[in-house]
């Protein structure tokens, strides 16, 4: 039964997801609405027709918004989990590039000066980690987070700059959020207006009950599918023609489990074979079809040996497989199998580009040196390792705290340095999985795929521009702890907000203490940068990012070699 | 215990910095100046650097330079300043009081920065071969639940499953060894049965070691002997890995008011045999 609506759960997916997207049920003169007026009306009859109905799916993961003028709803380039439907009122989508300065996030947090930073060392040690209201007299907080507004003449921004209305009952978000890549536009309130968020787990449950939906999505999305291209390293260069070209004669796949941080504790804990797991994308000496390009999540590339299965690489968003088999059809003529086998680790979109295509409109823009690269394997570690990475999802770390047991000499100056730049209350802590000499320590990885974000309601954890760097916002953060379960990685912590004096503050709305989420940020507001690793006399603790394979290879080589 | 390269900067500043010394106590030499007046205030120099490597572990936040950078500096002065002792004192054992406190307490804090380099370079190795990766607050909670499954393990023995005598071995040996601290030194393990020596010894008046390690109902405590022998063993290693510092970081505060006090007595007696 879902606590909130009252509405029987008989899905066992549904009832681990344990609690509904709103407090409140979504009312019946809304629905109403939605079954005849949206673009969820193709899919209505379907749905109910195999038992699953719409209703039932919105009361779970749906719950209606409202903005005011001039609110910024979505910001390009933010993680988002869910689709917008307008219900009342008018909402555009910025279409001007040069516009998007006006929507980006303020930065909240600025480095510090050296003063203040030395100011940091006299600074008491709070018994709970104390993030200070806006206002330091406020005792109480509305939960209703802070929504981010443009600070422009709306009329006269929309009269200079390109932007385009969404209808009442159309959808807009649905790349970001099934995907899990960034939001693609922004979107701004032209009036005051009410929509209809649906998160993507109900998003992906109207598409498996409706083929007609899926199909209009299907086609949204290959509008827009050529973008994809722009932000991948290599192919970055190619026209935008030959983009389009290629968007339209690619195969578009996506594999394994949307879901593989939830229940990723679990399967760590039973202990059960990883790679057993995986789905098998592309198989050692089968036919080679094209070029494999991952759009998000990671891939194990495997080499069969006598019985057994090695683990010789890993793909990250924007790596590719294929080239050396594509590069002997095209000297030769004749096509290569397979020489290595690729699997799924987690959720993943790749693209295909079939190898016709790959010869004729790629190749000739590649220049030898992209061919070397691309086609290198990330292989320099040994299998064990990247076993032990790819097990525990650890390649997913752009800033993965790892450190060397040979050189560690326990004195916790990295816990401590962290500590006096954090209030006394260290962000990480200094145990984690261990292989061999190298330990991986419990901190924030600053992931590529950052799951933590996906469930945020109002996208107050959020992937930084400039740096790549993960980090929350604490005046967005309503303290839900969404991010703390979907991280799989156990890096974040709820704790409770004080005030200047010291005490609790409490919701007005729930009675209780307000919760905030946090985690390494990096020490972005500190002169020096990670404070944990300035401290480290020994140089034992370093921070990995896994799409650098010479950088991960010279660390691990200097742990374990 | 692997040797590694210094840092090449750390290297160059450090060689800079023995050029410099060199140069100064040769110009004091042929100048026919105070020699220990020289080395004095090249000593006090260097002394001061390597008391900023604790100033600086105190603020991880400023981009001065990584700590590890830091250190390798700190270990290279640290042998410099070892060198301009010796210089200073002119190789001989000095005769007033407070000259002798202060030779003997620099001596103490140059030494046991050595061990302390020694230690830091040796035993993380080790440390890490018992697989443990014991934080060492957690080990009381560990020490205390060894305790208690051999003491379940021995309650939960039908009564004349063990003699007598083991019991009272238990009672008076084997749980007090449980409950008993690590030392400083690690203790000699007996090769066959994985429990210290002294331990063996001092069971022998009540049993002996072969049938008591033999006998099936008393195997899981011996389990839990054997386990505790290694965790006393990571323990001292812990121990020594920590407690050189209780040397190394007071004997330091000791020694900057003594030099002060030092610097002070000699300039004053200078400017008192000038008059
Ligand atoms: C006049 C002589 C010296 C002074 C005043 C001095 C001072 C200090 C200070 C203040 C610390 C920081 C302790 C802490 O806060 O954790 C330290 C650490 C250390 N010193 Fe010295 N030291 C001296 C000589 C030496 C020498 C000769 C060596 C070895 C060559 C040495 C090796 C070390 C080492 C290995 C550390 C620990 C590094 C760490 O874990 O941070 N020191 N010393
Ligand atoms: S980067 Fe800063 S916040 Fe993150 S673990 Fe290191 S010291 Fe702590
Ligand atoms: S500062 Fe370095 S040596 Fe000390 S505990 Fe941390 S990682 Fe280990």
């Amino acid at each position: 039964m879902c606590p909130v609506t009252g509405s029987d759960i008989h899905d066992s997916e549904e009832d681990s997801r344990g609690h509904c997207f709103s407090p409140e049920a979504i009312p019946r003169v809304v629905l109403d609405w939605v079954q005849y007026n949206s673009i969820l009306s193709i899919a209505w009859d379907e749905c109910d027709s195999r038992g699953k109905s719409i209703e039932s799916i919105l009361q779970i993961d749906a719950r209606v918004v409202e903005y005011e003028k001039a609110d910024i709803i979505i910001r390009k380039g933010d993680y988002g989990g869910s689709v917008l439907i307008p219900l009342e009122g008018e909402i555009r989508v910025n279409l001007e590039e040069s516009g998007e300065k006006n929507f980006a996030r303020k930065r909240v947090t600025r480095k510090r000066s050296w003063l203040s930073a030395l100011g940091q060392i006299f600074r008491r040690k709070t018994p709970v980690e104390r993030i200070k209201t806006d206002s330091s007299t406020d005792k109480v907080y509305s939960s209703k987070a802070h929504v981010p507004r443009l600070d422009v003449d709306l009329e006269e921004y929309m009269s200079k700059n390109l932007t385009r209305r969404i209808g009442l009952g159309e959808i807009c978000g649905e790349i970001a959020a099934l995907r899990r890549s960034p939001r693609t536009a922004s979107i701004f309130a032209e009036t005051d207006c009410k929509l209809l968020e649906i998160r993507w787990q109900g998003v992906r449950e109207i598409l498996k009950n409706s083929k007609e939906f899926s199909h209009y999505l299907e086609d949204l999305i290959g509008d827009r599918r050529h973008q994809i291209f722009s932000g991948m390293k290599t192919l970055t260069d190619l026209p935008e023609a030959i983009q389009r070209t290629l968007s339209a004669k690619s195969i578009f796949e996506r594999w394994g489990s949307d879901h593989w941080n939830r229940n990723f504790r679990k399967i760590m804990q039973s202990q059960s074979s990883m790679i057993d797991r995986e789905s098998v994308i592309l198989q050692q000496g089968h036919h080679m079809d094209g070029l494999y390009v991952l759009l998000s999540g990671f891939a194990r590339v495997t080499n069969k040996e006598g019985s057994e299965e090695k683990t010789v690489g890993y793909l990250r968003p924007g790596d590719v497989y294929g080239l050396k088999e594509l590069m002997k059809l095209s000297r030769t003529g004749v096509g290569s199998p397979a020489l290595r086998s690729i699997r799924a680790v987690g959720a993943i979109d790749l693209v295909v580009i079939p190898s016709s295509d790959f010869v004729e409109y790629v190749l000739p823009e590649l220049k030898n040196l992209d061919i070397d690269q691309l086609g290198s394997e990330k292989g320099l570690i040994s299998t064990e390792l990247l076993d032990f990475f790819l097990d525990r999802r650890i390649v997913n770390g752009n800033q993965t705290m790892v450190i060397d047991l040979n050189r560690c000499t326990d004195c916790d100056d990295c816990v401590k340095a962290c500590a006096v730049t954090h209030d006394g209350n260290p962000r990480f802590i200094r145990e984690g999985y261990r292989h061999a000499k190298l330990m991986v320590a419990t901190a924030c990885m600053h992931c590529i795929d950052p799951v933590c974000l996906v469930g945020c309601p109002t996208g107050a954890i959020h992937r930084e521009h400039s740096t790549g760097n993960v980090v929350i916002t604490q005046s967005e953060c309503i303290g839900c702890a969404s991010c703390v379960e979907s991280c799989p990685y156990d890096n974040i912590r709820t704790v409770e907000v004080q005030d200047a004096n010291g005490e609790a503050v409490i919701d007005l709305e729930t009675g209780k203490p307000v919760l905030k989420a946090t985690k390494c940020d990096l020490c972005i507001d500190q002169p020096s940068g990670p404070a944990c690793v300035n401290a480290c006399p020994h140089d034992a603790l370093h921070r990995i990012n896994f799409s650098d394979a010479s950088g991960v290879s010279s660390i691990v080589e200097r742990i374990t070699g | 215990m692997k040797i590694r390269p210094p840092h090449s900067g750390a290297l160059l500043l450090i060689l800079i910095g023995i050029v410099v010394s060199f140069y100064f106590l040769e110009q004091a030499d042929t100048t026919l100046a105070n020699p220990a007046v020289t080395s004095g205030w090249i000593l006090l120099g260097s002394f001061v650097l390597l008391c900023l490597y604790g100033v600086r572990k105190k603020v991880p936040f400023l981009p001065i330079g990584k700590t590890a950078t830091w250190l390798q500096l700190h270990l290279g002065f640290g042998v410099i300043s070892s060198w301009l002792f010796l210089e200073h004192v002119d190789y001989r054992f000095p005769t007033g009081l407070f000259e002798t406190q202060l030779y003997l307490l620099y001596g103490l804090l140059l030494i046991s920065g050595f061990l302390g380099w020694l230690v830091m370079r040796a035993l993380p190795e080790t440390l890490r071969a018992d697989g443990r990766e014991l934080n060492p607050l957690r080990i009381p909670d560990e020490l205390a639940g060894m305790v208690k499954k051999s003491d379940d393990c021995i309650a939960g023995l039908e009564p004349g499953e063990l003699n007598p005598e083991i019991l009272k071995g238990y009672f008076e040996v084997v749980r007090p060894y449980l409950c008993s601290g690590c030392g400083f030194l690690p203790s000699r393990i007996h090769p066959e049965f994985g429990v210290p020596q002294s331990l063996i010894q001092r069971l022998q008046d009540y049993e002996s070691p072969t049938v008591l390690f033999s006998s099936d109902p008393f195997l899981p405590v011996h389990k839990i002997v054997r386990e505790k022998a290694v965790l006393d063993l990571h323990r001292v290693r812990q121990r020594w890995l920590r407690g050189w510092l209780f040397v190394h970081v007071p004997v330091t505060g000791v020694m900057v008011l003594m030099i002060v006090l030092h610097v002070i007595l000699v300039t004053a007696f200078k400017a008192g045999g000038a008059s």
